[in-house]
């Protein structure tokens, strides 16, 4: 027995080096750097709350909490109820049609920044191909990513696009792990397919409803390689979120202790909303 | 009600289709673009009829570091995916056999990994990396995009290793195996699919991650994310031409390997939730 407890510390002693090293560390730094501020050439000083305080007072930080938010809420909801409704439709189709699922996952391996680039492309307002066809219809097409009203939705449209397969891949398997009687059941006691839908498969899907938004929703949170590469924030801050923000920070203006208040503001929610993910992902298991 | 149901499977097979047709809609563009001249590609309005060349292709591969980019990505990707089932498999072996205080404290600790906004701790990365000399090296990104891979690795392996019944391992042990040779010979054979799953999810997290490598890396190191956002972006114009050739030589290998490794996706994407 004692072999197998020193067995199993020596297992597991490298992941705790590295996260020690590479996680721990680092949060501590930068929680550290969030509190103090950088004067060049002497030492940080101590700085309380101030970082904080200038930051959550900014109205550049209530601009990218506003379009975080929305862009979010937006990009999950839609990602979620297409995946959702493609799952459903596609359990209609007959088997061998359903080979149809390779294509449809297609976005999930495509290189977000490549799909950005090549949205942008198809979006540009004079050249690009989408406002192209719309001018072959006779419809004058908007400047997508370049209106500052359009600018935001544009994005959630393009991470939506890359992002659905994922929420359909992972529904599409739930479904079709769902046991078969209660829907046999509520068929003879006479309930339509809307009522089995809202009644019986939704009730039973919803552990693995739950699982899909919460792993969409942290991955709309943190979404960074299309804002940056359609956009970059822009035109003027219209598209301009937490995460960029804190980029922006960090790069172009290099302002480490404001980055590292936006970056543990972002963790500080992240944590809040991974509790009951982690709980809910444990009771699978 | 038979006419209802009829209904019912035609708007699914309309559905399914105009989703199908939206969703690869831009991979065919992307494709023929990258099949055009320079003039056809900004054509107005925007042709669907030309005569095709691969000289973008040939270009991208001759005169940009293309190649060089896609040698730096393949390092990276391997080394990350390498070093994370190291360290990773053990680990979820241990927690999966082994009871111990706060194991299941631990575990979530680890799934929390995977949910982290890295943007938080790239601005210690940056300042750490720096100092010892870690800065634009191959070694940094591949530690980095370990962070990226860990939870995903665990989370998954443990899943499997749970499903494989303890008694295989006691058995082992009563024949005189070392807890070790049980480990690697009678144990991980049968986590083969788990591996499969959990290193190709992986090279796809590192093959196409960006910000971490936009962050850490300039000159010496530049993966494939990096130069595709930088190469062909002009001050006033984009080389959308060579562009979309080097998008697809970019994620055509991830692409193949999403459409072989399919089945297994299912269980490494939700992190074994669905198996």
């Amino acid at each position: 027995m004692n072999t197998q407890r020193r067995f199993a510390y020596w297992l597991t002693l490298p992941v705790t080096v590295a996260l020690l090293a590479l996680l721990l560390y680092p949060l501590l730094y930068a929680a550290w750097l969030s509190f103090v501020e950088l004067v060049p050439r002497s030492a940080p000083a101590f700085a309380g709350v101030a970082n904080y305080a200038r930051v959550v007072g900014s109205e550049v930080f209530r601009i990218a909490l506003v379009n975080t938010a929305f862009f979010t809420v937006a990009s999950t909801a839609l990602s979620f109820l297409l995946g959702l409704s493609l799952a459903l439709a596609m359990l209609n189709l007959r088997r061998a049609v359903r080979m149809l699922v390779t294509l449809a996952i297609l976005p999930l391996a495509v290189m977000p920044v490549v799909s950005g680039l090549t949205w942008g492309m198809m979006l540009n307002p004079s050249l690009g191909v989408v406002n192209g066809l719309l001018r072959s219809w006779g419809i004058a097409g908007p400047g997508w990513a370049t209106s500052p009203d359009l600018a935001l939705l544009t994005i959630v449209l393009i991470d939506v696009w890359q992002w659905t397969p994922f929420c359909f891949l992972i529904l599409y398997a739930g479904l079709q792990a769902l046991p078969g009687e209660p829907l046999e059941a509520a068929r003879i006691d006479g309930a339509n397919g809307w009522q089995r839908l809202l009644h019986v498969t939704l009730p039973m899907l919803r552990p693995i409803i739950a699982i899909t938004l919460i792993f969409r929703f942290m991955e709309a949170f943190r979404a960074f390689d299309v804002i940056y590469t359609v956009t970059k924030g822009g035109p003027g801050r219209a598209s301009e979120t937490l995460i960029l923000r804190a980029f922006l920070e960090t790069f172009t203006f290099f302002n480490p202790s404001s980055a590292a208040v936006y970056g543990i503001i972002m963790l500080v929610i992240t944590i809040l909303l991974a509790r009951p993910a982690a709980r809910l992902l444990a009771r699978r298991d | 009600m038979r006419r209802s149901r009829m209904l019912l499977t035609l708007a699914s097979y309309a559905w399914v289709l105009a989703f199908l047709a939206i969703v690869l809609f831009p991979v065919v563009w992307i494709g023929l673009q990258s099949l055009k001249s320079y003039f056809d590609v900004i054509a107005v309005p925007p042709r669907f009829v030309f005569t095709p060349t691969l000289a973008n292709y040939r270009s991208v591969l001759a005169d940009t570091g293309f190649l060089r980019a896609a040698l730096d990505s393949l390092v990276v990707s391997v080394g990350a995916v390498t070093l994370s089932l190291a360290i990773g498999v053990p680990f979820a072996y241990a927690i999966s056999r082994f009871d111990f205080r706060g194991r299941e404290d631990v575990a979530f600790f680890i799934l929390s990994t995977r949910m982290l906004p890295a943007i938080v701790v790239i601005v210690p990365f940056v300042q750490i990396f720096s100092r010892i000399g870690l800065t634009d090296s191959y070694a940094g990104l591949i530690l980095a995009h370990v962070l990226v891979c860990i939870a995903l690795v665990v989370w998954v392996m443990r899943g499997f290793f749970n499903a494989i019944p303890i008694e295989l391992d006691e058995a082992a042990i009563v024949d005189g195996a070392s807890p070790l040779r049980t480990f690697f010979s009678i144990v991980l054979p049968l986590a083969r699919p788990g591996l499969v799953s959990v290193a190709s999810l992986s090279f796809l997290l590192s093959w196409n991650e960006f910000l971490f490598a936009l962050s850490l890396t300039s000159f010496d190191v530049r993966t494939l994310p990096v130069f595709m956002a930088t190469e062909f972006i002009g001050f006033l114009a984009v080389d959308w031409a060579r562009l979309s050739a080097a998008g697809i030589m970019a994620t055509l290998p991830i692409v193949v390997m999403v459409a072989v490794l399919q089945r297994h996706l299912v269980s490494g994407l939700s992190l074994g939730a669905v198996k």
